[in-house]
């Protein structure tokens, strides 16, 4: 179990330029808060990448199969639907598992049910922040891409737009 | 269907009765979408005749030039005029080209006013008004008249396709109760008499004469003025010295 | 700034902000139905009314601005009952419809008689409830008119966004109807949008009538691949079917819309699939296994003899970057640089030429298009290559007074613009001043001028010296078009893969266009002319369905769709976002980047990357905007007036009279999905050629049965 970790912490080692996004896993210990230590690079003036965090990974105390370390997962805000004007499942972040190569969905040959080697392609977590998900994450091992969050832009919207005089042609016949 | 000690027995028992209300059944005279016909589809044409051509000028000018869209309505109604009292879609189409508008635009102001006919009437559409007062002096009366002298009921045009009977709201000429429009013209103070009178005059192609078919003028007391009287004062009348 | 009192929390809106908005800001949810933030205000559903202090009445908050001191009350007993009131009314009228109605689940109307509805009714008419005609407006939107609350939504939406004003109100009262008063279709190609806006389940999708409730989807949020805007969408799949797609927010992309192709065309995943390896024998196709499918496409490679550059790869619309980086990291290890598109003029290099990124992408980006004083279109159809981003074009003409002027093809466009001509020829005369128009007049004096390039000039045998002419005039005019906040030389791609394609380097070179090619590998190519292919070549097709590519191949190589992969898609901004599969690959198929590294391992120059990270890795290398998801990079004034010199210098003036010919056929079938799709084959019944949909659309059932057959 330890070594295949310390396996994939060499193999995430070769991934230089792209462990930001995907996988921050790291072994060597830190004493400062991660927040801290960016702020001292930043202040450093070099050039190279900022230290990662340093993670207590639970992948061996999860007791989660090991598989899953191989998966990668999502972390987005759920959108809103668009059929409704409703705001109320779009206020937390979501961990959501990519689905499995191979392994996803195909029918039953009986029942034509849809089945699924997929053992986390229902499960998916809530957090309130992204930060929560973020460390919930790191801490499982699991790689993660954020989504950056959408929402409309705030624009004023007035009734008397509906009657503002036309200088030129009348480009909209305005009705209800 | 309860009887009417059902009622009572269900009332005293004390469990709530639900009541049941009846409005009349609204029926309309007209359907709110198009269907074509051989008589109105849009590819039978309609262009203001060289009459029109110069009112049609006069109506756009009235408005500034981006807002021609102001001048539908007047269009609409010199189209109706011209296309023999309705208004068919290629009327509509034809305004809308005029006005630089969607067609939609002019559908919908066509559907929302009454006075736009988009069936095809007859020579007069005679139009009775049944609200109150009207209806308190006997409209009805008179509707039944006609209906039996045309063989018409109310929406239907006659088969010679000389007469279309409607039944209107209130035309605003309540004090000369009962009335009804005949095209453009009011013939008020109708008793079933004067009614038929004035029906066939109009079968035998005579214009009856507009307004009271009684003795009055227009609204004025049937019996003899009560007010006014006498000459009105004016500017420089009743007023204080200096005023003079 | 405005600041009032909403519940008692104070907040600060901009001054003309709606009360509702306000509101909002606030954190208080106003339940509405008429009022959207993307449409004009109506006002006439009466549901957003709120209580303010010392108003006699309670106030549509969406029709009354935000006055300064006001104290709103949103939940207080009057407003309360207020929308009870209305929800009763609402409810009158409406059909006790729910356990039949696609809206159930996701209705407004449901979750808002949730809070503010009765748990008994109070109707007993015998006369019973209004009863409204369906309107038929084609083969995607159904209607129920009876359930209509004549909230003017769709109106609004037609007349201002979609462009076509023939929806509209009939009549008054109790007897308005909506509709198009004559029987018309609902011809725009945005059409799927409004049954996202109706509030009730008057306006529902055809295609997805009575297949699935919205608690049984599984969302996936992904990017649609069907055009090159990019937009973003959410694929709604039970099991292992998609069973519809709905837009995503992003105001910097599709706003809430998408188009009709991208929202229907998902039919047509199931169909048509290839899901096992095929090799040719004789005349046929016989199933193989990977293995031996990957064998022979190596077999065929060493027998044809093929070196250099007679190994052509050609890439279609649909193909992923991380596929693409690997086909061309195969074939230049092989020694080859004839890495061609399925385009026109694809085994060319482009006109644009592709060493800098402004010159072929949508440099204005896509919310600022909105702002432009003056467009120039040229060789382009905006409402077919990009109908989202064609809506931003209708908003600018009319809220900004943009004018537009079109160089090429006639097409029907949602505003008014002047026809200057339809060859390369008149670009020059144009931009040189010899056109006197008031297009011309605007044009030249626009403070925020607009050209969009499109790919029919790319594919135009002038092309070079259309570019050349147009980087010419932008030089010229250079304070105008080339500012700090503007800039003006855009070019619209029509396909997904076309700006990747571009940014990677999947273009021929100059001497790989002349070689004859021995061994074609056909990347999801579909839309290549068959004269493009020699006879005795060697050809490899890999894609997800069995299009026209498919017809040629030797070895048939199953590889996925945009829904099954988790792949960068670069819009046509240069924009890079990341899709997500949504449901796994039918049959064998595989991830197309997966199947070229296995090809490369057979023909033994195997590709340095294992996973999909290690292909990230790669695109970063090539270059770091494909791997900056989310965010848009553009170019600075000086890296755009490089780009310009360049293709400044490359052509000669231009003499070509002849004319841009339309790159899409038309707006429905532009790709293998949207080819394979029902819904599109009835679209193009309906609004190309005009016959009724009533009578030919194939029903669902019917094709389900086919499918099992």
């Amino acid at each position: 179990m330890i070594s295949a970790a310390l396996q994939r912490s060499k193999f995430s080692l070769n991934l230089q330029p792209f462990k930001r996004l995907y996988s921050n896993k790291q072994t060597v210990p830190q004493k400062t808060t991660h927040d801290e230590q960016i702020k001292e690079h930043r202040e450093s003036g070099l050039t190279t990448p900022h230290p990662p965090k340093d993670v207590l990974t639970a992948e061996v105390i999860s007791g989660a199969p090991e598989t899953l370390q191989h998966r990668q997962v999502r972390i987005y805000k759920p959108t809103k639907n668009t059929m409704q004007s409703g705001t109320h499942n779009t206020h937390h972040w979501r961990v959501d598992f990519d689905i499995l190569q191979g392994g996803g969905r195909w029918e039953h040959p009986l029942m034509g049910w849809s089945s699924s080697a997929d053992h986390m392609q229902g499960t998916n977590v809530k957090f309130q922040s992204k930060e929560d998900a973020i460390n919930f994450c790191e801490k499982q091992g699991w790689d993660y891409f954020v989504s950056k969050p959408r929402s409309p832009k705030f624009k004023t919207k007035q009734y008397a737009a509906n009657y503002y005089h036309s200088p030129g042609k009348l480009r909209l016949a305005q009705t209800k | 269907m309860l009887s009417i000690r059902g009622v009572r027995n269900l009332a005293r028992s004390g469990r709530a009765l639900r009541s049941i209300s009846t409005s009349t059944a609204r029926s309309s005279d007209a359907l709110f979408v198009h269907r074509d016909t051989e008589y109105n589809n849009s590819s039978i044409p309609f262009k203001f005749n060289s009459q029109n051509e110069p009112i049609t000028k006069e109506i756009l000018s009235r408005y500034p030039p981006q807002y021609k869209k102001g001048a539908i309505m007047p269009l609409l109604d010199l189209a109706q005029r011209q296309n023999q009292g309705w208004t068919s879609i290629s009327c509509m189409n034809e305004v809308a080209k005029i006005v630089e508008v969607p067609p939609m635009r002019v559908y919908e102001v066509a559907t929302f006013y009454t006075m736009y006919n988009r069936e095809p009437v007859g020579d007069h559409l005679v139009q009775v008004c049944t609200t109150t007062p009207c209806m308190l002096n006997g409209a009805y009366d008179i509707m039944h008249a006609i209906e039996k002298d045309l063989h018409v009921k109310p929406g239907h045009t006659t088969n010679d396709k000389k007469f279309t009977l409607l039944e209107v709201e209130c035309l605003g000429a309540c004090s000369n109760a009962p009335m009804m429009q005949i095209n453009d013209h009011y013939y008020e103070d109708l008793n079933n008499k004067s009614t038929l009178d004035i029906i066939n005059q109009l079968k035998n192609g005579k214009q009856p004469h507009i307004g009271p078919q009684s003795t009055r003028h227009t609204c004025e007391n049937s019996s003899g003025l009560t007010n006014l009287t006498e000459k009105p004062y004016g500017p420089g009348e009743h007023c204080q010295p200096e005023f003079q | 700034m405005v600041k009032l009192t909403v519940d008692g929390k104070e907040v600060e809106v901009p001054q003309g902000t709606a009360l509702i908005q306000a509101c909002e800001l606030a954190g208080a949810t106003i339940p509405r139905f008429c009022y959207h933030d993307r449409l004009a205000i109506a006002g006439n559903c009466r549901m957003c009314l709120v209580e303010v202090e010392r108003a006699p009445k309670p106030v549509a908050s969406c029709a009354m601005p935000a006055m300064p001191g006001s104290n709103v009350f949103t939940n207080s007993e009057r407003t309360n009952k207020a929308r009870e009131g209305v929800m009763e009314f609402l409810l009158a009228n409406h059909p006790l419809d729910c356990p039949i109605c696609d809206q159930g689940g996701e209705c407004d109307l449901q979750d808002q008689s949730m809070r503010y509805g009765s748990d008994r009714s109070r109707f007993f008419e015998v006369t019973g409830k209004r009863a409204v005609e369906n309107k038929d407006f084609g083969p995607l939107v159904k209607t129920s008119m009876n359930r209509c609350i004549q909230c003017t939504r769709c109106v609004r939406f037609a007349n201002e966004v979609a462009g076509v004003e023939e929806l509209g109100t009939t009549g008054r009262g109790n007897d308005l109807e909506i509709g198009t008063y004559v029987q018309k279709t609902l011809d725009s190609e945005l059409s799927g949008n409004i049954v996202d806006l109706c509030p009730v389940g008057a306006l529902t999708s055809k295609p997805y009538a009575f297949t699935a409730r919205p608690w049984e989807l599984k969302s996936t949020e992904t990017v649609d691949a069907l055009d090159a805007v990019g937009s973003n969408i959410r694929v709604d799949s039970r099991g292992h079917e998609v069973m519809r797609i709905q837009p995503r927010v992003n105001d910097d992309v599709n706003e809430e819309w998408i188009s009709d192709r991208t929202r229907y065309a998902c039919d047509g995943l199931k169909y048509q699939r290839l899901t096992n390896p095929l090799i040719r024998v004789g005349d046929r196709f016989q199933s193989a296994s990977w293995p031996g499918a990957i064998a022979t496409v190596a077999d065929g490679l060493s027998k044809s003899g093929a070196k250099g550059d007679e190994i052509q790869a050609i890439a279609g619309s649909l193909a992923d970057t991380e596929s693409l980086v690997a086909l061309k990291d195969l074939l230049n290890k092989l020694g080859s640089e004839n890495t061609a598109l399925d385009t026109k003029r694809g085994t060319a290099p482009p006109a644009h030429g592709v060493d800098h990124r402004s010159n072929y992408l949508y440099n204005n980006t896509i919310p600022a298009s909105e702002e432009a004083d003056a467009v120039l279109f040229v060789g382009t159809n905006p409402r077919h290559e990009a109908a989202v981003i064609n809506s931003r074009f209708r908003k600018g003409y009319l809220h900004n007074n943009t004018d537009f002027g079109v160089i090429g093809d006639k097409f029907d466009a949602i505003y008014d613009y002047e026809h200057i001509g339809v060859d390369a020829k008149t670009v020059g005369d144009f931009l040189s001043g010899g056109v006197k128009s008031p297009f011309a007049d605007k044009f030249m004096k626009a403070k925020k001028p607009l050209i969009v390039v499109g790919s029919a000039v790319t594919e135009h045998d002038d092309g070079q010296s259309v570019y050349a002419a147009i980087a010419k005039h932008v030089e010229a005019n250079k304070d105008r078009f080339l500012t700090e906040e503007w800039n003006g030389f855009s070019t619209l791609q029509r396909a997904a893969s076309h700006t990747a394609a571009y940014d990677v380097g999947f273009v021929p070179s100059q001497q790989a266009e002349s070689t004859k090619a021995k061994f074609v590998y056909l990347l999801n190519a579909d839309d290549f002319d068959a004269q493009v292919i020699p006879r005795d070549a060697f050809v490899v097709y890999q894609g997800h369905h069995g299009d026209h590519g498919a017809q040629f191949a030797d070895v048939v190589l199953p590889g996925v769709a945009y829904t099954e992969k988790g792949t960068t898609w670069i819009n046509t901004e240069g924009r890079a976002q990341l899709g997500r599969a949504a449901i796994s690959a039918p049959g064998a198929s595989r991830e197309d980047w997966k199947i070229i590294k296995a090809l490369s391992e057979l023909v033994g120059k195997p590709l340095p990357y294992e996973d999909v990270i290690g292909v990230r890795d790669r695109l970063w290398e090539i270059s770091p905007a494909l791997t900056r998801y989310d965010e848009l990079e553009s170019p600075s004034a000086a890296s755009v007036g490089l780009g310009l010199a360049e293709m400044a210098k490359k052509g000669t003036p231009v003499t070509s009279t002849k004319a841009f010919v339309k790159p899409l056929e038309n707006f429905y079938q532009t790709d293998p999905i949207s080819r394979a799709s029902v819904t599109m084959a009835n679209c193009v019944k309906s609004f190309v050629k005009g016959v009724n949909s009533e009578e030919t659309a194939v029903p669902p059932a019917e094709t389900q049965a086919q499918k099992h057959a």
